[in-house]
């Protein structure tokens, strides 16, 4: 009766070696007019995938609101063709125009299949060269806008990442800066017209191809943005002085059912020596379903759904920040066991097989991050601007494997101090 | 082209392999024919409440995740009304790391009363979360029992109320494993740098020894037809006005769902779409406008829900939404609207089947649906559709009496 005997359950397969990243460098082309373009190329694939990205955050933008509005405005028409006329052709093609706007980035990307990107592609220069802002689609724009963010308002997480984002940076730096209800009635196409011109130009913008990239597409492109002429000047670089204090700000929220809970402080950036270590410091603290945070708040305790930490750079600053959303009344019960996870971790050394896991983990999470040319142009698009190329990883991955149990100790003494941290909690139990 | 090959234990646990030598990642993904409508009226939200026990601890190994973290994969899970699915992905050299762990946890759980206790909590938390925390979060709580009244689908995967996953008790728990827990009800599917006769070797080894289970009827009560319009109205602090209107329409993979799953598409799937177009470019009168076809397995429901434009009134609102999805059920889509959302269809199926995971997912479901072929057939269900078939399906499906509507209104201040 072979079939009945069971294998040996309770000791885990012996595991392989753990396998090295193979990673491709895109192909680099700069157009004349300065556009930078990378190719991540893959014969293979029939999804087509094109990315711009321009330097047209809302840390450069004059007041709340313009960046993302100026963006978002591009697809409403243009010298050649009115919204709905766009919107029809490129949804004709069953593909998908995004756009987004970070700190520091615009991005506006288009996903197709490769027979149709040559028809999409004259689109998409037209909203970037030749964007009309037609005053009718602006109101209608701003009033969607604002309902948007009326309904957030509403969500406890919203509110608190907000009021900590301000927090974190400084309500009066460029990375700090919050959008209010009433910022949405200051603005006019005057004001966007004028950020498209600065910011949207060829030298200071990025083109992320990926999918099977034929040399027929890199001429297209060529003939089409290769032209696109921008007579403004690269504008004179922002300052962020980043002016955070710690300490606790309270949000009430009468209707809430539960509290929502940020917790954070600004980090070191990306080229900073200790930047590597903090990566695998705070996958251990929250950045994974294991983490030190999920085991105690939601295994143990089950205060939340769910718990993470999450180390996000910028250019010129990085945000640490761990968030959560907990029952009313066991909000002061889960700060306290955040604050126990942070000074345990600067008091004992971390446990061996710990620090391993966390490393193994990522080193699949390397792996499957980039397993592709989809996801290696999405990993690629996040060093858009740092000068690093994709060999970051895999020096990233080499100093994550080297990380020891005093470097873990020795990061959290200087990064995880609870006092030096900025609290903010939504919700109706008060903390004080 | 996705190709598979596919075999069957002795114990009836089906595998579907597609060798994908391009990645250096596996993913296996394990599919419980078990959801939420296999629920007891008075004890929902124990599927979901279930697929969280899962992690708990099997009868050999302590914690599930750990020994997966350690062999550099990740995992997570989803519960519906109709299936629970498992599914990971790690480096291809330990993929005998998940046979490991996922026969065990199919052979038996551990059962700790700990893990009952805390998990009842988590997803007390996740039901505030997700439904209660949110504005319009509990609409589907109203709109499920108004258009469902008999079968199952009238309540959320979440459950209920929050005191039926409260009061779930350890026996409840074996007896739900016991009956449904087990490899003559589950399908597994395997993408990424595996042979099949290597993944049948560790299938074999793994998984024959567990012994199969009792043999599930399904007798779920059918829905009888709506014949009259159904209404609900409720009033919150939310920020705007909103309407949702449910109607009845046949399961997944029946003829005429293909039809209206294009219908949905071309009333509001975009900005070219026909309710977007009239309703929030050209009228302003709503901010928001969706609709779609719940593809539930058991026939499911064709929804239409909007926003409306704070300052427009409500009325005013709905009898356009009215009258301009009656303009549309009064002909036929055009050649180039209906080859638009054919279109559309080709691309999602092709952005759907790049990663080893998102095919494990779909191998399963298709496998699961009767034929793990239609992973590639699918979108030739929706080529086919023309448009005297999509007129005429619309019209016998999306009338008044076979429909019900919430309004979900805004508190005045």
């Amino acid at each position: 009766m072979n079939d009945l005997t069971h294998p040996i359950r309770n000791i885990a397969p012996s595991l392989g070696l753990q396998s090295a990243l193979k990673l491709v460098e895109p192909e680099i082309f700069t157009f004349d007019n300065g556009l930078n373009v990378y190719a991540f190329h893959d014969s293979s694939m029939r999804a087509f995938r094109f990315d711009l990205i321009f330097r047209a955050g809302s840390a450069w933008h004059p007041q709340p609101l313009a960046a993302s509005s100026t963006l978002g405005m591009l697809p409403e028409g243009t010298a050649m063709h009115t919204a709905g006329r766009l919107s029809a052709k490129i949804e004709y093609h069953g593909a998908n125009l995004y756009h987004m706007t970070t700190k520091d980035f615009a991005f506006l990307s288009l996903e197709c299949n490769d027979k149709s990107f040559h028809r999409l592609l004259p689109l998409v220069c037209e909203m970037i060269e030749y964007p009309t802002f037609p005053q009718r689609y602006f109101k209608l724009y701003l009033k969607g806008k604002k309902h948007e963010f009326q309904q957030n308002s509403q969500k406890g997480q919203h509110l608190a990442s907000r009021h900590f984002n301000a927090g974190l940076f400084g309500a009066m730096t460029p990375y700090g800066k919050l959008a209010t209800e009433a910022d949405f009635d200051l603005l006019n196409i005057e004001i966007l017209r004028d950020f498209h011109r600065d910011f949207f130009i060829p030298k200071t913008s990025f083109l992320i191809l990926s999918g099977n990239i034929t040399p027929k597409i890199i001429e297209i492109i060529q003939q089409n943005l290769g032209m696109w002429i921008s007579e403004a000047s690269i504008p004179v670089d922002f300052l962020q002085q980043t002016d955070f204090q710690p300490g606790k700000e309270f949000i009430f929220k009468d209707n809430a059912q539960q509290s929502s809970i940020v917790v954070g402080r600004p980090v070191m950036e990306r080229n900073h020596p200790d930047y590597f270590g903090f990566l695998v410091l705070n996958t251990l603290l929250g950045g994974f379903f294991g983490s030190r945070l999920m085991l105690n708040l939601r295994e143990d305790k089950g205060y939340t759904y769910g718990i993470s930490s999450r180390v996000s750079p910028l250019l010129k600053a990085t945000g640490f920040s761990i968030s959560t959303e907990v029952g009313n009344s066991v909000t002061r019960q889960a700060l306290e066991e955040i604050h126990r996870e942070l000074n345990r971790l600067m008091d004992q050394p971390v446990g061996e097989e710990e620090l391993q896991t966390v490393k193994n983990y990522l080193n699949g999470i390397y792996l499957h991050a980039l397993d592709g040319v989809f996801n290696q142009a999405e990993k690629f698009k996040s060093l858009i601007g740092t000068g690093f190329d994709m060999s970051y990883y895999l020096k990233s991955l080499a100093a994550i494997q080297e990380t020891t149990i005093s470097d873990i100790q020795r990061l959290a003494q200087k990064y995880l101090n609870p006092e030096q941290m900025l609290t903010v909690v939504v919700g109706k139990e008060s903390i004080d | 082209m996705v190709t598979f090959d596919s075999f069957t234990l002795s114990n009836g646990l089906r595998f579907f392999v597609h060798r994908d030598v391009s990645s250096p990642i596996v993913a296996m993904n394990v599919l419980y024919d078990v959801g939420a409508r296999d629920e007891h009226p008075d004890q929902t939200g124990f599927a979901h409440l279930f697929e969280h026990l899962m992690f708990g601890g099997s009868v050999n190994i302590p914690r599930y995740d750990e020994p997966l973290q350690m062999a550099g994969g990740q995992n997570n899970a989803f519960t519906n009304s109709d299936i629970t699915n498992y599914y990971l992905t790690l480096p291809a050299q330990n993929i005998e790391t998940a046979f490991w762990l996922e026969s065990d946890r199919m052979l038996n759980l551990a059962f700790s009363a700990k893990s009952l206790e805390v998990q009842r909590q988590v997803v007390v938390e996740e039901f505030r979360q997700n439904y209660l925390n949110q504005p319009y979060g509990d609409a589907w709580f109203i709109l499920r029992p108004l258009a469902y009244k008999v079968h199952p689908y009238q309540w959320s995967t979440i459950g209920k109320e929050i005191s039926h996953i409260e009061k779930a008790t350890m026996e409840d728990v074996k007896s739900f494993y016991a009956r449904f827990y087990n490899p003559n009800n589950a399908i597994v599917s395997i993408v990424g740098n595996v042979e099949t006769h290597q993944a049948q070797k560790l299938a074999e080894k793994w998984f024959t020894p567990i012994p199969a289970g009792p043999v599930n009827r399904r007798l779920l009560p059918a829905e009888p037809q709506q014949t009259q319009a159904r209404f609900v109205e409720t009033k919150q602090k939310v920020p705007a006005h909103a309407i949702y209107k449910a109607w009845h329409i046949p399961a997944y993979l029946e003829d005429e769902y293909f039809a209206l799953s294009l219908a949905a598409n071309l009333l509001a799937s975009g900005r070219s779409s026909i309710l977007y177009r009239e309703l929030v470019m050209r009228k302003s009168l709503f901010a928001e406008i969706s609709a779609f076809t719940t593809g539930n397995l058991d026939p499911g429901l064709f929804v239409i829900s909007g926003k409306v434009m704070p300052g427009v009134d409500f009325d005013k609102a709905v009898t356009a939404l009215n009258e301009t999805l009656m303009r549309f059920l009064d002909k036929k889509p055009s050649p180039s609207s209906l080859q638009k959302v054919k279109n559309k269809m080709e691309t999602i199926e092709v952005f759907d089947n790049i990663s080893v995971l998102d095919k494990a997912m779909n191998l399963a479901m298709y496998a699961h649906l009767g034929d793990a072929n239609l992973i590639n057939t699918i979108s030739r269900k929706y080529r086919d559709v023309q448009a005297q078939e999509l007129y005429e399906t619309t019209n016998l499906f999306l009338n008044e009496s076979n429909c019900s509507t919430l309004y979900y209104l805004k508190e005045d201040e």
